[in-house]
Formats: structure tokens, C-alpha cells, sequence
């Protein structure tokens, strides 16, 4: 009863669980194999090397063990999920030629019209396919490459095959080795040498079905000097059953380019995000994650930066939200592999309603680095008895002539702060809500203004009855 | 039982509260702290090779922990501390600040927890590491933890790995004092955060000397 009700709940306060009638092109059956790989190929019509790079992958994904540490992955049921979904035969250059149910669905979630007025180009993704992409013109024509990962593949065989897998290599954990295996879509970019994009490009990813599993894979490639800032969103509707969404991001910065890849990660309460991302920078590059995770039952994402040559910087900004029922154990990692090479990693968290954040990061600086410099800082607020915050940062220091810097505090909402605010004839939640949007406050002025207000009222809606 | 009481062999009276001074003879140590109770423990390694797990209970309402340390690493010793403070009683509070030199290939892995246990409200935690790093090859791991699953509480980590402060350095050449000494009194300075906790001044001294017998051995 009570459960039911909680569900309603949920579903009345987040407002993208709505799904829309499955009516697919192909749709493998639930479950994993070693023939449902193939398959996956088979469609794709992909060259051999990919198909054996898929299958190698996946015997590394059956040999592999669960991570022992984060979250809960016991729940999850591989037999129970369907791999591959094809909603549709190709990509469409215009939101009319989708199907009726897909093209509401990015509607209702506002796509096309952000598409208009802010974006550079868009990428949508629906289940297992990029089913939308557009690209200004003045942007192709100077050379930028955006397209979906599989299309990619078809028209940059070569630069696909120089890069895929280099990054994140599919025996680094289970999750890598599950995406290498059966990866669709995602998002493949080429940004040539010098060119600057100044407005962001998005994608969008959207989970229909129940009990899917979505594994997109994104390619990044920054020439040097060149610049782009990369966005992505993501809902799933409200089920009872679970959903997987396990993706690889991977991210070439070259000498002197910039790259920011902003993440804005709405999934339902019944998905699980299991996810890696990593940058190799080099010579004067810079990376920038900027990772909020405000959905989904259980995150476990730690967003990396490899600062392979001097002069390389990274950067981290992780914001979570964790309530009822959700485990946000997200965070980040810093491989400082050259000489004055260095790294921020900011994250904030904020627990209510039972919900858990843990903070898990990295920093390694290797021999020989020298001149190297760091700054973590973590800061968490739990707002209620019933919730939990942690605290787990690793540093490896491998080289005496560097400088890192490590500050953490979990703390309440500050009382002081609070009375002043009432004093002020401010009502509690309201001054609560307040405090908090102060203090997620660095991490949200970086966002552009459009995801700024989106992402104050997603924090709004998390925050709603939180003060009881 | 058997091992509180070989700390408490130690133990040397001071106002504020019981100070112990382990030297690592003993690979694991088990404290609770009742109602009140207030203790320092001062952690000074003796040996080339050793590992330390110490578990703290605070488990009396209004009980007070500090725990200071101290740690110079030569060639290649090695040491391995696990230091978990965990708050299960009302206002409690913790305080860890522990300095470490590291010369030549020596390595420190040391990993904090404070975890503050559901109910345990108005605590107050703070644990804090520094290391400098001296030699080319010293090598530092640190991992502190925290698990907080209380609301009303304020717990906070601090961490910094580094090496000698040029500008300190120089200035204290341009003093007219040599490179060798200027680095001994760098070291001795960086330690002093952790003495002057001490407010036993006979257990200050004590320590202080065997700190100084170590930094002077290389």
C-alpha cells in the first residue's frame, strides 16, 4: 500500500516518468549471449574488427567480478534486460519525421525548442539508436564532425579505430567490458584544429521501455587548440522493474585544446547509472567535467582526467542529490602522469529524505611529475536523521616536489544561518532552500544560464517537503 | 583487557585528561571511552617496519578524543596506520592530526575513518594529515574517510602532501644560515602543530626528544 503510494509520489514530483507505447523496428530478447552480441554486429553491419572487439570484450565482461566496494549491485539481473532496442530504421534531420510517441516524448522534455534558440547542434538518442541529429552549418563546413557513435564508425573508420577503446579499455571494469560488448549509439565528435564552438552541443538520452538497458558510447577527439563544450541529459520513465544504463565516455583533448563536458543526470528512481568517463590531456589542454547527478536509484560514476604531458590541466565539478531511496556515489579522479600538470576537483552532495551520497575520488601523481599541484574539496549537507554522507578520497603521492591540498565537511544546514533567514520572516523550507541553492551555488553558476534554471528546479522539486 | 592495560602502562597524568605515548609495540589497540572521559594518544613509531590499527569507541555521552602523531621515515621503512574513530554517544568529539617527514624511499599509507553511528548527535570531528616529502623516491598514501549517518553533527578532513617551502628556505639562508640547518628547523617548525597539543610539559618534552633523535639520524 504505503509503497504504492510513495510511487505516485514520485511520480507526480518528477515530471519526465511518463513513457509512451513501444512499437520498435527490433527489439533483441531479453537477456545476454554471446549470439545476442553478435546480433548486435549483424544489424550494425559493422566491420570485423569491431565485431571481434565486441566479442573479446565480452568474454572479459563474464570473467570479470562486481566492484566490491560503492553501492548495492546485487539486485541487479543481467538475464533480466534487454540489450538492443531499434526504434526506428535511421536518423532523422527533422524532429517531423520521427514517429508520433518519440517525437512528444523530446517535446514534453523541451529539445527541439532549446535546439532553436542555444544549441549548436543535437544528438537524441531513444533506447538503443540516435534517432535525431542536427548540426549548424557554419560548423560543418568548417570541418566539425557530430554524429552518432555507429555513423561514426561508417563514414571515420579509421579515426574510430585509432581511437576506440584507447581511453577506457574494456578490461578496465565489468561495466566497460558490458558497454564494448554491446554499446549502441552515443555520440562521435571531431572538432579540427583551431575551431572554437562557442554555443554547446547536446545530446539527449532517452529510456523508454522497461527493463532496458541502455549503453551508448561517446567518442571525443579535440584537436589542438580547438574548443567545444558537450551536454548531456537523460530521463527514463517511472516502472517498478529496473533499468541499466551503463555507458563509456571517452575523451582525446590535444595539445592546447579545451574540452567541458557537462552532465545533467535526471534518470528515475529505478535506473541504475553505472557509467566511465575519462580524458586524456595533453601538452597545455585542458578538461573540464562538470557532473551533476540528481536521479536514478544508484550512481556510480567518477568522471577522470589522465594529464599525460606538462602543462595539462583538469578539472572536476561533481554536484549530487540524493533522496528517498537513491545511492549517489559519484565523485572523481585525477592521474597527474607529467610534469606541472594540475587538478581541481570540487564536489558538493546533499542527502534528505534517506538518501545516500558518497564522495569517491582519486588523486595520483606519479614519479617524476614534478611541479605538480592539486586541490580536492569536498563538502557534504545532510538534512535529515535519516539520511547518510561519506566520504571516501585516496591520494597517492609518488613524487616529492608537488603541492595537494585534500578538504572534506559533512555538516547540517547551519542553524545560524537558518534563524537569521526566519528572523527575516522567511518560512523554514523556504529558508532551507535557500541555504541549499547557496551552497550548490559554485558548481551551478558554471552551467549556461538555460541549464542553471533547469537545474535550480530540479533541486527545487528534490528539496520539496524535505523540511517535515 | 590484557592490551589496555599494557597502554595504560604508559599513561602519564595530565590535567586535561590521560595522555598514552604508543610506540607501536603493539600491532592493534582497542579503546572505548565512557561518559566524560577524555584521552590523548600520541602516536610515535619506533620501529623500520610496522603497521598500527587503532579502533576508538566514543561511546559515553560527552567523551573527547585526541589522537596526535608524529612520524619520520628514513631509507625504506615502511608504516601502516589505520586510525578508525567511531561516535556512537551524544556530543562527542574527536580531534587526529597527525605530521609525517618522509626522507629517502621511505613510505606512509595511512587511512582515517571517522564515522559518526546513527543517533550520535551534536559531534563535533575533525582529522587532519600532512606530510612532507623529503626524499625523491618517499612515496605517501592517505585515504581519510568519513561515514556520517547522524544530521546534527559537523565532521570535517584536511589533507596536504608536500614538500619544503622555497621562500622559507631562502629566507632563513639569506639569514646566514646553512641549507642543512634551515631544513632542520623547516622540520622542526612543521611538527609543532602536533607538540603543542601536548600541555604535559614533561610528556611534551619527552616527545619532542625522541622526534629530534629521529630527524637527526640521517
Amino acid at each position: 500500500m504505503s509503497k504504492n503510494k510513495d510511487l505516485e509520489n514520485l511520480k507526480s514530483s518528477y515530471k519526465l516518468g511518463f513513457s509512451v507505447p513501444e512499437d520498435y523496428v527490433f527489439k533483441s530478447r531479453k537477456g545476454l549471449n554471446q549470439k545476442v552480441v553478435e546480433e548486435i554486429s549483424y544489424i550494425k553491419n559493422e566491420p570485423t574488427w569491431m565485431r571481434n572487439f565486441r566479442l573479446k570484450s565480452y568474454q572479459t565482461f563474464l570473467k570479470r567480478q562486481l566492484p566490491g566496494w560503492g553501492g548495492n549491485l546485487s539486485e541487479i539481473d543481467f538475464g533480466d534486460i534487454y540489450y538492443y532496442l531499434k526504434p526506428v530504421e535511421k536518423e532523422s534531420r527533422n524532429w517531423e519525421d520521427l514517429p508520433p510517441g518519440i517525437r512528444e516524448t523530446y517535446d514534453r522534455i523541451g529539445v527541439p525548442e532549446a535546439e532553436k534558440k542555444y544549441l549548436a547542434g543535437v544528438k537524441g538518442q531513444y533506447e538503443s539508436e540516435v534517432i535525431y541529429g542536427s548540426l549548424m552549418k557554419s560548423l560543418s563546413d568548417k570541418g566539425v564532425v557530430f554524429l552518432g557513435m555507429d555513423e561514426g564508425l561508417k563514414k571515420y573508420p579509421d579515426l574510430v579505430k585509432e581511437y576506440f577503446g584507447t581511453v577506457v579499455p574494456p578490461a578496465d571494469n565489468k561495466f566497460s567490458a558490458l558497454n564494448s560488448s554491446v554499446w549502441s549509439g552515443g555520440s562521435f565528435i571531431y572538432v579540427p584544429k583551431g575551431v572554437k564552438i562557442n554555443l554547446p552541443l547536446q545530446a539527449y538520452f532517452r529510456i523508454n521501455a522497461a527493463n532496458m538497458g541502455q549503453f551508448e558510447r561517446t567518442l571525443i577527439i579535440a584537436d589542438e587548440d580547438s574548443f567545444v563544450h558537450y551536454v548531456e541529459g537523460c530521463s527514463a520513465p517511472t516502472y517498478s522493474t529496473d533499468s541499466l544504463h551503463s555507458a563509456v565516455v571517452e575523451i582525446i583533448v590535444k595539445r592546447g585544446a579545451r574540452v567541458r563536458y557537462t552532465t545533467i543526470q535526471n534518470w528515475s528512481t529505478n535506473v541504475y547509472n553505472l557509467v566511465t568517463k575519462r580524458a586524456k590531456v595533453a601538452g597545455d589542454g585542458v578538461m573540464e567535467w562538470v557532473d551533476f547527478n540528481g536521479g536514478s536509484k544508484l550512481t556510480m560514476k567518477y568522471p577522470s582526467v589522465y594529464l599525460m604531458e606538462p602543462g595539462a590541466h583538469g578539472e572536476i565539478l561533481s554536484l549530487a542529490f540524493a533522496g528517498s531511496g537513491q545511492h549517489q556515489d559519484a565523485g572523481g579522479k585525477a592521474v597527474h602522469v607529467s610534469p606541472n600538470t594540475t587538478s581541481q576537483i570540487i564536489s558538493k552532495s546533499v542527502s534528505l529524505n534517506g538518501g545516500r551520497t558518497s564522495y569517491r575520488g582519486l588523486l595520483q601523481i606519479l614519479p617524476g611529475a614534478k611541479g605538480s599541484r592539486s586541490k580536492v574539496v569536498c563538502d557534504a549537507l545532510i538534512l535529515d536523521s535519516r539520511s547518510r554522507s561519506d566520504t571516501y578520497p585516496t591520494m597517492k603521492i609518488e613524487e616529492s616536489d608537488v603541492s595537494v591540498e585534500h578538504e572534506a565537511t559533512v555538516s547540517k544546514v547551519g542553524e545560524e544561518q537558518l534563524f537569521y533567514l526566519e528572523s527575516r520572516g522567511i518560512p523554514e523550507a523556504r529558508a532551507e532552500s535557500l541555504i541549499v541553492s547557496g551552497f550548490v551555488e559554485p558548481i551551478v553558476k558554471q552551467l549556461p544560464l538555460e541549464y542553471a534554471v533547469e537545474l535550480n528546479r530540479l533541486i527545487e522539486l528534490q528539496m520539496e517537503g524535505s523540511v517535515g | 583487557m590484557g592490551e589496555k592495560k599494557q597502554l595504560q602502562k604508559k599513561e602519564l597524568e595530565i590535567t586535561s585528561g590521560k595522555i598514552i605515548v604508543d610506540r607501536f609495540d603493539q600491532e592493534k589497540g582497542k579503546i572505548v571511552l565512557g561518559q566524560d572521559e577524555i584521552l590523548t594518544i600520541f602516536l610515535l613509531p619506533k620501529f623500520p617496519h610496522l603497521t598500527k590499527v587503532l579502533n576508538v569507541f566514543l561511546k559515553g555521552e560527552g567523551s573527547r578524543l585526541e589522537v596526535l602523531g608524529a612520524l619520520v621515515g628514513r631509507k625504506s621503512e615502511t608504516s601502516r596506520i589505520e586510525i578508525n574513530i567511531i561516535h556512537q554517544g551524544l556530543s562527542t568529539s574527536s580531534y587526529a592530526h597527525s605530521r609525517s617527514v618522509l626522507f629517502d624511499q621511505s613510505r606512509a599509507y595511512f587511512s582515517g575513518l571517522i564515522k559518526i553511528e546513527k543517533g550520535a548527535n551534536k559531534t563535533a570531528s575533525l582529522l587532519e594529515t600532512r606530510a612532507l616529502i623529503l626524499g625523491d623516491q618517499a612515496h605517501c598514501e592517505s585515504v581519510p574517510s568519513l561515514e556520517i549517518e547522524a544530521d546534527d553533527v559537523k565532521a570535517s578532513h584536511a589533507a596536504t602532501v608536500g614538500k619544503l617551502d622555497e621562500t622559507q628556505l631562502f629566507y632563513l639562508q639569506s639569514r646566514g644560515i646553512d641549507v642543512h640547518t634551515a631544513t632542520r628547523m623547516l622540520i622542526e617548525g612543521f611538527f609543532e602543530p602536533v607538540l603543542r597539543r601536548v600541555s604535559d610539559e614533561k610528556a611534551a618534552a619527552e616527545i619532542r626528544g625522541e622526534i629530534w633523535t629521529d630527524v637527526l639520524k640521517g
